[in-house]
C-alpha cells in the first residue's frame, strides 16, 4: 500500500496502541461521506497508518524519581537517620512524590522537551528511528507501480517534536539522515493540529519551525539552492484551545497554495478543546486532511458545504451558555500583549477567570467528552 | 457510384473511430496513467500493446539487472522505455522528461561507480515524483527543477504514457538503487538507540538537577548521543559506614560533585565524586567515592578533610553493602555446611 500516514500524539501517557481510537474515528467519519459509505473499505485499508510513541523516553527518565524518593525516604526512617533541610531540599526536594498525576504525566513532558536536550535528543532519536525504520519498510515492500506516499499527522507536543524531526532529517543535519532528506525525497503532506512548535522561551527553542525545510514547495525556499521536504503543509488551531493562544505557529512570509491554514475552527463539543479526536471531529479539519491522502475529489465541495453546515459548533444548547463565557474568557486571556508592564497582573486575573469558566464548561458539558479524549 | 459510397462510407467510419477514440481519452481522468496504483487495476486488455510497456511490465524484466544490482544500466532501460513510449508525444515534455531521465541516469551512475555516494547519501527520487494535483490543477512532474512537465486531463495520451509510466518506472529503479544508503542510515540508527538503550539500563541514575546540568554539557556527549561524560551534582544515596569493630552504620551520602566516563557502548560506567556522610547520630564525614558501573559505589570518608583526626570509614553503596552482605552470607552459610560435615565425620570416626 504506497500511501503511508505517520500519527504521533502530544502530551500525556500514550502507550503503544494509543492510536487505535484515532483509526476508529477515521474510519467512522471517512464512512460519512456518500462515496466511502457504500464501499466496504475502511480508512485503514486505504491508508497504511504507523504509529509513533515517544512517552517511554519520558517515563525513563521521570518514573525512577519516584522510586528513589520512596526508597531514600524508607531508608532514612528504617536507620533514623534524620535530614537536615538542604540535604532533604536535595535528597528528596527535588523528586516527586507520585509521577502518575497530570502535572508529571502531562505537563511535564514539554517542559523536560525545551529544558534539557539530553531527554530533548532522547526524545527525537528515538521517533526519527521509529519513522525512518517504517518508511523504509514501505519502500523496501513496495511491490505496486505507485509511489510510497508518506503523509504525518501530528497534534500538540507531536507538533514540536515532528517539527524538530523533520527538519533535522529534511534538511540531512547529519550523515546517516541523507538517504531520506529533502535533497532525495519529500512528504506528501504534514498536518499539525495545535502547533504549539514555537511554544516555550525563545533561548530554549533551537529549531525555529518557521525557518526550515519542513515547509511546501510552494514556499521560498528555506536556503538558496535547496528543495523544501514537503508538498502540502495543513496547520489547523482551534480558537479556544487555550495551549494555542501565545506564539502561534505562523510563516513569517507567503508559503504559497500549498500552505493551508484552516480557519474558523471554534466547535466546542467536550470541555478539552485541545484533544486530538476533538479536532478531527470538525469536517473543517478531516476534509483537507482526507483531501490531501486519497484524492481532491474524494470529498467534493457540495458534500463538504454540507458536512459544515451540518456541523454544529456547540452541542447540546444546554451548555452553550457555559462555553460561551469560556470563549469570552480564553479570547481576553488570547488578547493579553506580553510587552505592557501590566501583562502579569491581566494574566493572573484573566487566568483564573478562564479556569474558572473551564470548569463551569467541563461539568456542563460533561456527557460529550466520550469517546474523544486521545490526549 | 459504389466506390464513391465505400470511400465515404470508410471516411464516416475512421471519423467515428478517431472520434470515439478522442472522446474515450477525453474521459479519462489523468489518475488512470499517472496514479500507480489505478493504472495497475487497469485490465490489459484496455491498453493493447502498450501493457508491455507498463512500469510493472517493464520491472519485471528488469530482475536480471535487480539481482546484478547494475543500477545504470536499468536506468538506459527506463530510457529505451521513454523512448519506445514517446512516439506522438508533445515535443516539449519529451525535452523535459527527457533531461529529467537524464539527471536521474547521473545518480545511477554515481551510485555503480561511487562506494561513499551508493552507501552514505544513494540517489534522489525527487525529479521522477509524480504530484497529483488539486481540481482543476495540473498534475506535475519534477517539481522545483528548471524541466518540471504539467499534464492534465486533457493532455493527449502518448504525453501522459511516457511522462507518467517512465517517472513510475524510474523512480522505482531509484528506490531500490537507493537501499544501500537506506540500510547504512538505520544501522547508524539503530546502534545509536542501543547506545541509548544500555544507558538507560545501565548508567547511573539522573536527578532533575543533573538531567538540566548534564543537558548543558556540550562536551559531554556528541549530538543527538547518550553522554561519554556525566556530571554528578548534588545526588544523594543510601549507604553504609564499614568501620573497624562495632562502629558500622548506616548513613545517607551526598555527592556533592562528580564526573562519571561511560564505555563506548554505554554498558558500563567508572568515575569519581566528593562525598559527604550523614551517619546515624554521628558528625558528618567528608571523602570521595569511586564509582564502578552497577557494581556500586565505595570510597573513604573523615570527620576532616584531612583525614588528620579520628577515625577513617569505608563507604559503601547500599547495592554494594547488600551484595557483600549476601556475599558473606553466602560464606558464612557455606563455612558452617562444611564444618557441620567435618563434626558428622568426626563423629562417624569416634565411633
Amino acid at each position: 500500500m504506497p500511501k503511508v500516514l505517520f500519527v504521533v500524539h502530544g502530551m500525556g501517557d500514550c502507550l503503544p496502541g494509543w492510536s487505535a481510537k484515532l483509526v476508529d474515528l477515521l474510519d467512522r467519519t471517512l464512512a460519512q461521506y456518500p462515496r466511502f459509505a457504500t464501499e466496504a473499505r475502511p480508512f485503514r485499508d486505504r491508508v497504511a497508518v504507523e504509529e509513533i510513541t515517544y512517552d517511554a523516553a519520558f517515563d525513563k527518565m521521570v518514573e525512577p524519581w519516584g522510586r528513589q524518593r520512596a526508597a531514600l525516604e524508607q531508608f532514612a526512617r528504617d536507620h533514623a537517620l534524620a535530614l537536615d533541610d538542604t540535604l532533604t531540599a536535595l535528597a528528596v526536594g527535588q523528586l516527586p512524590t507520585d509521577v502518575r498525576n497530570f502535572v508529571w504525566e502531562t505537563l511535564l513532558d514539554p517542559v523536560l522537551y525545551r529544558g534539557s536536550s539530553l531527554v530533548r535528543d532522547n526524545v527525537r532519536r528515538s521517533v526519527i528511528g521509529q519513522f525512518l525504520t517504517a518508511w523504509e519498510r514501505h519502500l523496501t515492500h513496495n511491490h505496486g507501480a505507485g509511489q510510497v506516499e508518506v503523509s504525518v499527522l501530528c497534534h500538540s507536543l507531536g507538533t514540536i517534536v515532528m517539527s524538530d524531526v523533520l527538519a533535522h532529517v529534511g534538511e540531512g543535519r547529519r550523515r546517516e539522515y541523507l538517504p531520506f532528506s529533502a535533497a532525495n525525497r519529500s512528504l506528501k503532506t504534514l498536518v499539525t493540529l495545535a502547533n504549539v512548535s514555537r511554544l516555550g522561551p525563545a533561548r530554549l527553542i533551537d529549531v525555529d519551525s518557521r525557518a526550515t525545510c519542513v515547509r511546501p514547495d510552494t514556499a521560498p525556499a528555506w536556503k538558496a539552492g535547496k528543495a523544501n521536504y514537503l508538498q502540502r503543509l495543513i496547520n489547523v488551531r482551534h480558537e479556544l484551545d487555550p495551549f494555542c493562544l501565545w506564539q502561534r505557529f505562523a510563516p513569517r512570509s507567503d508559503w504559497g497554495t500549498r500552505y493551508v491554514d484552516v480557519a474558523g475552527v471554534r466547535h466546542v463539543h467536550q470541555a478539552d478543546t485541545h484533544g486530538f479526536l476533538h479536532y478531527l471531529v470538525n469536517p473543517r479539519v478531516h476534509v483537507p486532511f482526507f483531501r490531501s491522502l486519497l484524492g481532491d475529489g474524494a470529498i467534493t465541495r457540495p458534500e463538504e458545504r454540507a458536512a459544515v453546515d451540518a456541523f454544529p459548533d456547540v452541542k447540546p444548547e444546554a451548555c452553550a451558555a457555559a462555553v460561551e463565557a469560556l470563549r469570552d474568557s480564553l479570547t481576553a486571556l488570547g488578547e493579553i500583549s506580553i510587552r505592557e508592564p501590566r501583562a502579569l497582573d491581566d494574566f493572573v486575573v484573566y487566568g483564573i477567570a478562564a479556569y474558572r469558566a473551564m470548569r463551569t464548561a467541563r461539568d456542563a458539558c460533561h456527557p460529550l467528552a466520550e469517546g474523544l479524549n486521545v490526549a | 457510384m459504389w466506390r464513391s459510397v465505400r470511400s465515404t462510407v470508410a471516411l464516416v467510419l475512421l471519423v467515428l473511430a478517431a472520434t470515439r477514440s478522442v472522446v474515450a481519452q477525453a474521459g479519462r481522468p489523468i489518475s488512470d496513467d499517472c496514479d500507480g496504483d489505478a493504472l495497475a487495476a487497469r485490465p490489459a486488455s484496455s491498453l493493447g500493446v502498450a501493457f508491455e510497456f507498463t512500469p510493472n511490465r517493464v520491472w519485471d524484466r528488469l530482475l536480471p539487472l535487480r539481482e546484478g544490482r547494475k543500477f545504470a544500466a536499468m536506468g538506459d532501460t527506463a530510457r529505451a522505455t521513454f523512448k519506445a513510449l514517446a512516439s506522438g508525444m508533445n515535443e516539449d515534455a519529451r525535452i523535459r522528461m527527457d533531461a529529467l531521465l537524464n539527471a536521474v541516469q547521473q545518480y545511477l551512475i554515481r551510485t555503480d561507480t561511487s562506494a561513499s555516494f551508493r552507501v552514505e547519501s544513494g540517489p534522489s527520487a525527487r525529479p521522477m515524483e509524480i504530484r497529483a494535483g488539486d481540481e482543476g490543477e495540473p498534475w506535475r512532474v519534477g517539481v522545483g527543477s528548471a524541466h518540471e512537465i504539467a499534464l492534465t486531463d486533457s493532455s493527449d495520451e502518448p504525453t501522459r504514457r511516457a511522462v507518467c509510466w517512465s517517472a513510475m518506472l524510474a523512480r522505482r529503479i531509484v528506490d531500490y538503487a537507493g537501499e544501500a544508503a537506506r540500510g547504512t542510515a538505520l544501522q547508524v540508527l539503530a546502534e545509536r538507540d542501543q547506545r541509548w538503550a544500555n544507558f538507560e539500563s545501565s548508567g547511573y541514575s539522573l536527578t532533575p538537577l543533573e538531567l538540566l546540568v548534564n543537558g548543558w554539557c556540550r562536551v559531554c556527549r556528541g549530538k543527538m548521543e547518550p553522554p561519554r561524560a556525566q556530571i554528578v551534582l548534588g545526588h544523594v544515596l543510601p549507604a553504609y559506614l564499614v568501620r573497624n569493630g562495632t562502629g558500622s552504620r548506616a548513613a545517607l551520602g551526598f555527592e556533592m560533585l562528580g564526573l562519571l566516563f561511560y564505555a563506548p557502548s554505554r554498558k558500563s560506567y567508572w568515575g569519581v565524586t566528593l562525598v559527604l556522610a550523614y551517619p546515624q547520630e554521628q558528625r558528618r564525614e567528608m571523602g570521595v567515592m569511586l564509582h564502578a558501573s552497577r557494581l556500586g559505589q565505595v570510597g573513604i570518608t573523615a570527620p576532616s578533610w584531612l583525614f588528620s583526626g579520628g577515625q577513617p570509614s569505608l563507604i559503601v553503596s547500599t547495592d554494594l553493602y547488600r551484595f557483600v552482605q549476601r556475599w558473606q552470607g553466602r560464606l558464612r552459610d557455606e563455612r558452617a555446611e562444611v564444618s557441620r560435615d567435618l563434626d558428622r565425620l568426626r563423629g562417624m570416626t569416634a565411633r
